[in-house]
């Protein structure tokens, strides 16, 4: 067995042990959460939903997961990448916002006008800004899938942009899909991992 | 073309049902018997018995703590075992490298 071989087995268990779809789940509702409140004009709330639903994710870990399938602590490498993916994720999210902000404020020589150009991608800004922490994500935790939501995502922002749509139902239907994703995933997990009786 | 002798091989570790529990905790910091049950798919009685023979030999510790005021056992590969997980793969190596080329 090379050095090789026990990377890929701990990757494997790493990723094996969110294949549950509750991580999918919990963004997905985060997400649905957040175009839901955009289009009742109360997106300033958005922080709100992965403050509700962050602490709820260990506890249905612990109900749902963990007597399926066990706990294990990932070793110290996956924690310090998990740490540094989500702390560049939430940096990248941050300055690719600063950035934007900053571009509108500014208008250009030539007849170049950054405030025309966001008002036409305007409605895709939000679901844009998510594709990227998505990606960041995806790279972090290590989990492929997550790429695939990022390009829900773009797609979904994209759609908003052609169509002037309003943000919120880019995010809404992008959470929707997730949501979806992750809940045929946990029902698939519950079905195949009887609670094992010691 | 003679090879240099290759190390011994530990038989503790050697055992199949073994090796996977050494495998499965050298990849991770701790885990619960459920975890290693559900990664070996051994029965908790023939799983109980090579964790108790790896703990003898100090390879695995097992510590009690709480998880949210539940009761948690975990399972870690101690220093010792760690070091003879490493070298054990050292003398597989050294066995199968040469002959696979």
């Amino acid at each position: 067995m090379t050095n090789t071989d026990l990377k890929m087995i701990e990757r494997a268990t790493y990723r094996g042990s969110l294949d549950d779809g509750l991580l999918d789940l919990f963004v997905g509702i985060a997400l649905s959460f957040l175009g839901l409140l955009w289009l009742t004009d109360y997106a300033a709330f958005g922080g709100l939903a992965p403050a509700l639903l962050i602490p709820f994710w260990p506890i249905a870990r612990r109900r749902w997961v963990e007597p399926r399938m066990g706990y294990a602590l990932p070793n110290r490498a996956r924690r310090r990448k998990l740490r540094m993916g989500m702390l560049t994720s939430i940096a990248l999210g941050v300055i690719a916002l600063l950035v934007g902000i900053g571009a509108y404020a500014s208008l250009g020589s030539d007849g170049f006008s950054a405030e025309r150009v966001f008002d036409q991608i305007g409605p895709g800004i939000p679901a844009f800004l998510l594709t990227l922490m998505g990606v960041m994500a995806a790279l972090a935790f290590d989990l492929p899938r997550f790429f695939a939501y990022s390009g829900v995502l773009f797609l979904a922002g994209s759609m908003a942009v052609s169509f002037d749509l309003e943000p919120g139902w880019s995010l809404l239907a992008s959470g929707l899909i997730v949501s979806v994703s992750g809940l045929t995933m946990l029902v698939r997990f519950l079905r195949s991992n009887p609670v094992l009786e010691l | 073309m003679a090879n240099a002798s290759p190390g011994p091989i530990d038989r503790l570790i050697h055992e199949p049902a073994r090796l996977a529990l050494m495998t499965h905790l050298s990849v991770v910091e701790e885990a619960d018997f459920v975890f290693l049950q559900k990664q070996t798919a051994m029965t908790p009685g023939n799983m109980s018995a090579h964790l108790g023979k790896l703990q003898d030999a100090e390879y695995v510790a097992v510590n009690k703590t709480f998880a949210n005021n539940r009761p948690r056992t975990v399972y870690s590969l101690t220093s010792a075992g760690s070091e003879a997980f490493d070298a054990y793969l050292a003398a597989m190596r050294s066995i199968l490298d040469p002959a696979i080329g």
